[in-house]
């Protein structure tokens, strides 16, 4: 539309004369010549003129209209072509409510979104390119299935990848695929310009293959970077971790970030040769057996004889008093409910030296080690210590079985009862090692961890630990005991796609039954019931589809 | 039964009828059953007898003895989706007494609707003295309209008097008197009109461009009704309707042309009003190539009178309102013998061999149609062989064919079209109004896939 005509309407006619009478159209177009001949006769007063024109004008554009043109061989880009067929709609339609409800009960159902995914991975099918937007939506909030799964890459397909190409917070997808030799610009342009979750996934790929490159391509950022960005790509550094990496890690324990100071001390005391893992083993063994050694003894370039120790009885020294030094080691001051202060600082201390140590220094097995406190009043200070420095180092499962034992004493009252934090530490460890010893030491000891309340993490554990798919066997074992515990609904809710089908059934007509829906309270009997549907539904079209291509 | 759960989703009047829809469909029906005419059920409600919910097969129809006035109501919909969810749970029955009984009267009620109508076609002494009656009111109405039109002259030039700038800061009184004004000369359509500029003054850059032509265009609308009598009698039929004389059923089907045909509903949108919403149906005919535009309207907080699913196709005679353009339409016969209601269901809809034009012929279409009524905001867009991509510079989506033409969309996020056309073009049917083209349904290698979802519409108003 003519800029001097707005221009008029916007000021307004009184203020902005034309001093012209007449309508000035040109005619632009011929074939409304009907309306304009009835317009074209008899005056009109300014105003209203300017209005017809106006009138005129936009009709005109919308005649006249003429569309911006591409070169439709190369600006516009297309997928390459993908073999494989996509999932019926209906069954995609399934998957995403099962996925989407498995997201949200994160992370507790890693187990069950692996399962399903390699399910439909194993139908030869691909998600339907209408529904990749959604899968998409999905995918971003599962960062631990977003890098290098083949399986995920696979599932998106061809149209999937080219999707997240022009979606950058969908990029994530193609990173996997950059290959393992990269050329310094392709770094550096990824780390400059790529968002968060590409830089994240950039460094971790590259830790794997070439830490120290990695280092430097996150030092020469460092200082610009925000403070969560420096916990979260430091935290990277745990994948090829060496004694190259120590003077970095040193430099970030004077950083302004507690979170990143806090990374920094742990990654150094999984590097024996940091001055802070010697001088924390000072501090524990003084600890340890401050009351018997000689002064001397804390040297452990010395080669003293340890089997003298501990002919005398020992007792924990923890530290009373806080100190700069502690602080600056990284040692927090004020205790976490259950803790004495001087239990605290103990706890700490022997927390961040591996269990393995002990078995060196007071030459002795891990039973007797954790016989020969087991009086000490700060015993449950010392327990908690060692199940935390087993998850956090490792150690041999006589280590396990001495500390299951200790809490299952300690269960039946002969000892202090250690926190309970600990003991789910001392068991996701047992689940990662021996899920065996654990679930024989469950299904033996359940009636006395069930008053505890320890059954729950005993459960979550051997449910992650499990085989997938889960056989029968293992179901109706664990049955009993999810609909007996206070988050059991929960747990059925967010694992039915791996109860077996016949197993669904018995889940269904228990529901049914008024006193078991009573127990339930965070899930909703009509939530459980949905689930089991979809599951059943997801079931019989996965069947349809293997049969077909069986068939086929 | 044809329907999918997605397609019977979108048969509820509103997201909480939905829900309880589907927390319905997995509750204990007494009893239930479907023949191949109709569907029925009865479930426990808050009355002593269980509510009897019945569907109508060959028409979709519904009935429940709820007290519900959500059309369709909740137990409706929840039988409909037991049975969309898996056929088995609603097993095939002989059809009970009550069901037989509402299907007769159903028919019979058909039947003497065709009767009636065919009766009355014939003038009688009596409806002489109506038509002098009809004649004397739209004497009347040509009079309120005449001094209705001669005012909104005179408030237009008064708005241009004073400059639009003032309008950014102005409150909605302005828009909403005049709107009320024109509503009691009964001129509707421009009293919406009134409505619709008064939410652009402050809205992006362009905002006094889009204002002025549409208050230019309404001012050629005027000058069109000032001159009525020198247009020719189709143009002037236009420029009534344009300014809310409608025609009645009656005049309709007695002089209007009546066209058979296929005809596939293509795709569907709606416009709020105050109290009305109004529902626009762009059916295609699949052998005479042309359009037809059906409206639905829902007052208040009742439903449409027919649900209507994209993608599902009829065939019936339709008849168009008179005038240059003759795109409104409605049904008079249908073929009983090949509709059972939706005939063919909408997820596998074949899209009419060689269906949808390039972006060119239909700019050009857009041109012609322009100028025979210059009034119309939404054309129909039935564009083939195209994709839709983001164009990242200009931050908008864009439809482009294959001779790579462009055309900007309206809205915000159309990532599950682009999706679609990642690895081919697909072809698309959706409204263009005011430069911008809104996508109402998709099809790809031949099938309708998608239509856009209720949110994604609602984001790009």
């Amino acid at each position: 539309m003519d800029a001097s005509l707005i221009k008029r309407a916007l000021l307004g006619t009184d203020k902005m004369s034309r001093h012209s009478s007449e309508l000035p159209i040109e005619h632009p177009i011929p074939i409304l010549s009907e309306l304009f001949r009835v317009i074209q006769e008899g005056d009109r007063e300014e105003t209203w003129q300017l209005l017809l024109k106006a009138g005129i004008s936009s009709l005109a554009e919308r005649v006249g209209y003429i569309p911006r043109q591409v070169n439709p061989s190369t600006d516009v880009e297309f997928a390459k072509p993908d073999k494989r067929p996509p999932m019926p709609s209906h069954f995609s339609e399934v998957l995403i409510k099962l996925l989407t409800i498995a997201v949200h009960c994160k992370p507790v159902s890693g187990h069950v979104i692996s399962w399903l995914l390699e399910q439909v991975a194993s139908t030869g099918c691909r998600f339907p390119d209408g529904d990749l937007p959604a899968y998409f939506q999905i995918f971003s909030k599962l960062s631990e299935y977003r890098t290098g799964q083949p399986l995920v890459l696979s599932l998106f397909g061809e149209s999937g990848q080219w999707l997240a190409r022009q979606k950058q917070e969908w990029n994530w997808l193609n990173i996997q695929t950059i290959p393992t030799e990269w050329s310094k610009e392709k770094l550096t342009e990824l780390w400059t310009d790529g968002i968060f979750v590409e830089r994240c996934q950039a460094l971790e790929k590259l830790r794997s293959h070439n830490p120290n490159l990695a280092r430097d391509l996150l030092l020469e950022s460092w200082k610009s970077e925000k403070v969560e960005q420096r916990e979260a790509f430091l935290q990277l550094f745990s994948i090829g971790l060496s004694d190259a990496d120590l003077p970095f890690l040193e430099s970030a324990l004077t950083d302004r970030g507690q979170g990143v100071r806090r990374v920094a001390v742990r990654h150094l005391l999984h590097l024996p040769q940091s001055e802070l893992t010697k001088e924390m083993t000072r501090q524990a063994e003084r600890i340890l057996a401050g009351n018997v050694l000689p002064p001397d003894a804390f040297d452990t370039s010395k080669n003293s004889n340890r089997s003298a120790i501990g002919q005398s009885g020992f007792i924990l020294t923890p530290p009373t008093e806080w100190n700069t030094e502690m602080k600056k080691n990284g040692l927090i001051e004020k205790p976490d409910d259950g803790f004495a202060r001087s239990d605290w600082f103990l706890f700490q201390i022997v927390s961040r030296i591996p269990v393995t140590h002990w078995e060196i220094f007071f030459a002795r097995k891990p039973e007797e080690i954790v016989t020969m406190f087991e009086k000490d009043d700060s015993f449950s200070a010392l327990f908690c210590a060692f199940s935390n420095a087993l998850h956090e180092f490792g150690g041999s499962l006589d280590w396990l079985h001495a500390l299951l034992n200790a809490a299952i004493k300690a269960r039946k009252g002969c000892s202090p009862v250690p926190i309970l934090e600990a003991e789910a530490h001392l068991i996701r460890y047992a689940a990662s090692n021996a899920p065996l010893c654990l679930k024989n030491l469950f299904l033996n000891s359940a009636s006395c961890l069930k008053q505890k309340n320890i059954i729950e993490t005993v459960l979550h554990v051997l449910i992650q630990s499990e085989p997938l798919p889960w056989n029968e066997q293992f179901c109706i074992e664990l049955f009993p005991y999810l609909i007996n515990v206070r988050s059991g609904p929960e747990i059925i809710t967010q694992y039915m796609p791996l109860f077996p089908f016949a197993l669904r059934r018995q889940i269904f007509q228990a529901i049914g039954q008024s006193n078991y829906s009573i127990r339930i309270t965070g899930v909703s009997k009509e939530k459980l019931r949905e689930q089991i549907v979809l599951c059943n539904d997801f079931d019989r079209t996965l069947e349809t589809i293997l049969n077909f291509r069986k068939n086929v | 039964m044809d329907w999918s759960v997605s397609q019977i989703r979108t048969f509820a009047p509103d997201a909480s009828a939905l829900a309880a829809g589907e927390k319905i469909s997995r509750s204990n029906w007494e009893s239930s059953g479907q023949s191949g005419r109709a569907l029925w059920g009865e479930i426990a409600g808050s009355g002593s007898r269980p509510y009897q919910v019945r569907v109508d097969l060959r028409e979709f129809a519904f009935r429940c003895t709820c007290p519900s006035h959500k059309l369709p109501c909740k137990h409706v919909l929840g039988l409909l989706l037991r049975a969309g969810y898996d056929e088995n749970s609603v097993p095939k029955e002989p059809e009970p007494d009550w069901i037989v009984e509402w299907l007769e009267q159903r028919d019979e009620r058909a039947e003497k609707k065709k009767t009636k109508e065919s009766t009355s076609a014939a003038p009688t002494p009596s409806s002489e003295t109506k038509i002098d009656q009809q004649q004397k009111r739209s004497n009347q109405r040509l009079d309120r309209v005449t001094n209705g039109l001669e005012q909104y002259r005179l408030w237009l030039t008064d708005l241009i008097r004073s400059g639009l700038a003032g309008l950014e800061t102005q409150t909605t009184s302005i828009w909403q008197e005049e709107s009320r004004r024109l509503v009691d000369a009964q001129i509707p359509t421009l009293s919406t009109l009134v409505l619709t500029m008064q939410n652009i003054p402050g809205t992006g850059s362009d905002w006094p461009e889009r204002l002025l032509g549409i208050m230019g265009r309404s001012a050629l609308l005027y000058e069109a009704f000032q001159n009525r009598n020198e247009l020719s009698s189709e143009f002037r039929q236009e420029v009534e309707q344009q300014l809310g004389w409608t025609v009645t059923q009656k005049e309709l089907e007695a002089t209007a042309v009546r066209v058979k045909d296929r005809w596939l509903l293509l795709g569907q949108s709606t416009q709020a009003g105050s109290n009305i919403e109004t529902q626009f149906n762009w059916y295609w005919g699949c052998e005479t190539k042309r359009f037809l535009l059906y409206l639905q309207f829902a007052i208040g907080r009742r439903g449409y009178s027919e649900l209507l699913q994209p993608g599902s196709q009829i065939n019936a005679t339709a008849v168009f309102w008179p005038g240059t353009e003759q795109l409104r339409g409605r049904f008079i016969a249908k073929d009983e013998g090949n509709n059972s209601g939706s005939s063919q269901s909408p997820g596998r809809a074949t899209c009419p061999e060689k269906a949808g034009q390039s972006i060119i012929d239909f700019l050009n279409d857009v041109s012609d149609s322009t100028a025979r009524q210059p009034w119309r905001s939404l054309y129909p867009a039935f564009l083939r062989n195209a994709v839709v991509r983001l164009n990242v510079e200009k931050d908008r989506w864009e439809l482009i064919d294959g001779s790579g033409f462009v055309l900007p969309l309206a809205g915000k996020d159309y990532w599950q079209l682009c999706a679609l056309s990642a690895s081919g073009a697909i072809t698309l049917f959706g409204e263009w109004n005011e430069l911008k083209l809104r996508p109402l349904s998709v099809w790809r290698n031949g099938y309708f896939v998608t239509a856009l979802t209720e949110t994604q519409q609602g984001d790009q108003r």
